[in-house]
């Protein structure tokens, strides 16, 4: 009798444990606004990702610059690996231990904001939103929450060419191709001259090229896919004849994530777009490719628009210190931090003033400086207002499961058209399960 | 010094003799030996373990909230296709790769038994895919199995094909490619257990066998292999286990593509249950879905060979 007691006892306890941690009893959303208007003073943490130890000397002197600004305050600085930044931050949420400040990617940031769980940067900070570029201000709407996060530092391609290959296949003097349908032409034309491919599509950037094409993705509430359009038909059916023609490499669908850069890299694409931060790479991977890059305007700036990416600083609604997190967060995301941080990295600012700075506008000192050509044609392209943000509920989940409905209708195995109908079902459920 | 023992008498009161101190302190002993596993255990294995339990009855995502939602998990998992389609993949998986392997490390156990010259070469090289991490071993198949990677370099090399096959592109071969890594990695250590059962054979019985004038063939089939067979059915029982959790060469090599074609049972969960503001609850519901599968498969299989091991 003792013993089934205690039997019992253990499962009970068990069954406790296990339900306090798996978070139950912590009611999810609270979307309700946070008083933000307190003093500045006191201790707060702040979470980055993976920018340690690269900007270990800026990060540290914008942390004393802040304090010696707001004195009696204390910013306590703690950076993960960008891999490990869901996982961290999902079980942060569980325990309602998320730090005061959060560097954060869309893709981490999207289901805190769908639940409510961060301070609406619309309401804390309003004042702010004349001075972000406006498709990164709204690459941070979720739901709810009009704002998720003040947005930090933001990533935009440019066009990297192999001009060797273009020149093997007589395409030196022809215009840059402008958009996705040009770019398959052209990649046609460079596999019948040089048995190369022209350029190596991916599962990130899959509905990018949708997106640029102009097909939705999602609809207007975000409950529905809005996949399966006549643009996006047409461009998997050009892919797939690409596959067969060998004007995307032969191994596309089964490449793992940067494959498209590794491939560059071989001298096997002609084509690769991608942020201005891989030509560093290139070149320390690959001297000979780098020695023949030309580098162009991004794809889409002339059409529909471009894609940006966006990292944002969150503050979540459980801060025991919110006054003092959303003041770091501004400071963090002033023009003048934002442009010291550009300068000594190869991202951009979200702020229009600091884009206005001769670093971003200057043509570049020497006509060799790939770099700093980038930098100018990148930072050209989001001034010009025609780059275009992700809907927030296309995140990882829904990028995987677009790439993955398409990866037959690539390969001829199903046609386009019905992979489109499938996947947008499929992604339909998903949106609804949120 | 003489010792002298005196019988108790018929009558008088027997005292119990005081238990040494060894024995009266025995009950924390163990205790002490097994408390610091237990601990680890409890915090990292049950504790997530009855959690899982628990979560398989809600709504939860991945960042909390939720709530109990009674058996709803289970009656959308019944209705969802993916799921069914993975768990029919993942038994196909499991039926091709169990004979092939425990079919291999049999012949492989054998041969390596045989006293040759060189069988100590041919022992370190058989179990050389067994230090290496799966993770490594699928990095290292990509490779192989690329369009111009190792496998069709040979093909076409050999004149066995003229053009590069499609090893991991294409929804039917990507499949049987991971299967061949799962069978590369598992022949090691199934191989190595079967050796071991090997070298209990008795010696005698061959012999007699011998001079019955039995050959190789003839005595290897009536003589070794009926007595390892205990051994044999441990090594698929085990192996059929493995492969139901068959996660990292699909993740790794094809990462459930091409369109679903690889997406096996756990890798399905994950897509579920890990990335961000997913499914927390369906995944756990998945996961005891699966348990339950291994613990029938195991059960099945160990009724099936009951006769065997008799």
């Amino acid at each position: 009798m003792v013993r089934s007691r205690a039997v019992l006892g253990l499962v009970a306890g068990a069954c406790m444990v296990a339900a306090a941690g798996c978070g139950l009893g912590d009611g999810g959303s609270s979307a309700a606004a946070v008083d933000v208007s307190g003093q500045v003073t006191g201790t707060i943490t702040f979470q980055t990702m993976q920018l340690s130890p690269t900007f270990d000397g800026y990060l540290k002197g914008v942390i004393a610059e802040f304090e010696k600004q707001h004195p009696g305050t204390k910013v306590t600085w703690n950076d993960i690996p960008s891999n490990a930044a869901a996982r961290k931050t999902n079980a942060d949420a569980v325990a309602n231990a998320l730090p005061d400040v959060m560097d954060l990617d869309t893709g981490t940031l999207a289901p805190l904001a769908r639940k409510g769980l961060v301070v609406d940067m619309a309401a804390a900070a309003p004042e702010l939103k004349g001075g972000f570029i406006e498709s990164a201000w709204k690459s941070l709407t979720f739901g709810s929450t009009s704002v998720a996060a003040l947005p930090w530092y933001l990533n935009t391609p440019v066009l990297i060419k192999n001009s060797a290959l273009l020149a093997t296949a007589g395409l030196t003097a022809t215009p840059d191709p402008t958009s996705w349908p040009e770019l398959v032409e052209a990649a046609a034309k460079v596999a019948a001259a040089t048995g190369k491919a022209g350029f190596q599509p991916t599962q990130v950037g899959f509905p990018n090229y949708l997106l640029s094409l102009g097909v939705p993705l999602v609809n207007d509430t975000a409950t529905e896919a809005a996949v399966n359009t006549p643009e996006a038909v047409a461009f998997v059916e050009s892919l797939a004849k690409l596959q067969k023609s060998g004007g995307i490499p032969a191994d596309t669908v089964s490449a793992q994530q940067r494959g498209e850069i590794e491939t560059f890299q071989q001298g096997a694409t002609a084509y690769l777009e991608t942020g201005g931060s891989r030509l560093k790479i290139i070149q320390q991977n690959a001297p000979a490719v780098f020695s023949q890059i030309a580098l162009g305007k991004p794809l889409g700036v002339a059409g529909k628009g471009t894609w940006v990416v966006a990292h944002g600083v969150a503050v979540p609604n459980t801060s025991k210190n919110a006054a003092t997190a959303v003041a770091f967060a501004k400071f963090l995301t002033s023009p003048a931090t934002q442009l010291a941080l550009a300068k000594v990295s190869s991202v951009f600012p979200s702020t229009t003033s600091s884009l206005d700075d001769p670093y971003f506008t200057a043509a570049p000192a020497q006509p060799n400086d790939l770099v700093a050509q980038a930098r100018s044609l990148a930072a050209a392209s989001l001034r010009s207002g025609h780059t275009v943000v992700m809907p927030p509920a296309v995140d990882a989940e829904f990028s995987t499961a677009l790439w993955s409905a398409v990866q037959p209708a690539i390969l001829g195995e199903v046609p386009a058209a019905k992979a489109l109908a499938d996947a947008q079902t499929k992604l339909t459920t998903i949106l609804k399960s949120r | 010094m003489t010792t002298v023992l005196r019988r108790p008498t018929l009558g008088a009161p027997i005292r119990k003799a005081p238990a040494p101190a060894m024995r009266r302190h025995r009950w924390y002993v163990p205790l002490v030996f097994v408390g610091p596993v237990l601990v680890v255990q409890v915090i990292f294995l049950f504790t997530p373990l009855a959690n899982t339990f628990v979560l398989a009855f809600t709504n939860v995502s991945t960042i909390g909230g939720g709530r109990f939602v009674g058996l709803a998990n289970f009656t959308a998992l019944a209705q969802d296709a993916a799921f069914w389609a993975a768990f029919g993949r993942t038994f196909v998986y499991m039926a091709c790769t169990v004979p092939v392997i425990v079919a291999l490390a049999t012949g492989l156990a054998l041969l390596v038994n045989t006293k040759l010259r060189g069988s100590s070469a041919v022992r370190t090289l058989l179990f050389s895919p067994m230090v290496m991490p799966l993770a490594t071993v699928a990095v290292m198949f990509q490779f192989v199995f690329r369009s111009d990677g190792l496998a069709n370099q040979l093909l076409i090399g050999l004149n066995v094909i003229a053009q590069p096959l499609p090893f991991l592109t294409s929804s039917t071969l990507a499949l049987v490619s991971l299967m061949i890594v799962t069978i590369w990695k598992g022949c090691a250590l199934s191989t190595l257990i079967t050796l071991a059962a090997l070298q209990n054979v008795s010696e005698e019985l061959h012999e007699a066998a011998v001079l019955d004038g039995a050959r190789w063939l003839r005595r290897t089939w009536s003589v070794t292999l009926p007595q390892i067979r205990g051994t044999t059915v441990l090594v698929a029982v085990l192996v059929a286990i493995g492969v139901l959790r068959v996660f990292t060469e699909p993740f790794v090599i094809t990462g459930g593509g091409p369109g679903g074609a690889t997406e096996t049972i756990v890798l399905y969960l994950f897509t579920k249950g890990i990335s961000p503001g997913t499914q927390a609850g369906y995944a756990s519901a998945i996961s005891l879905v699966l348990f339950a599968f291994v613990l029938v498969a195991a059960a099945i299989t160990w009724a099936l060979t009951r006769r065997g091991r008799a």
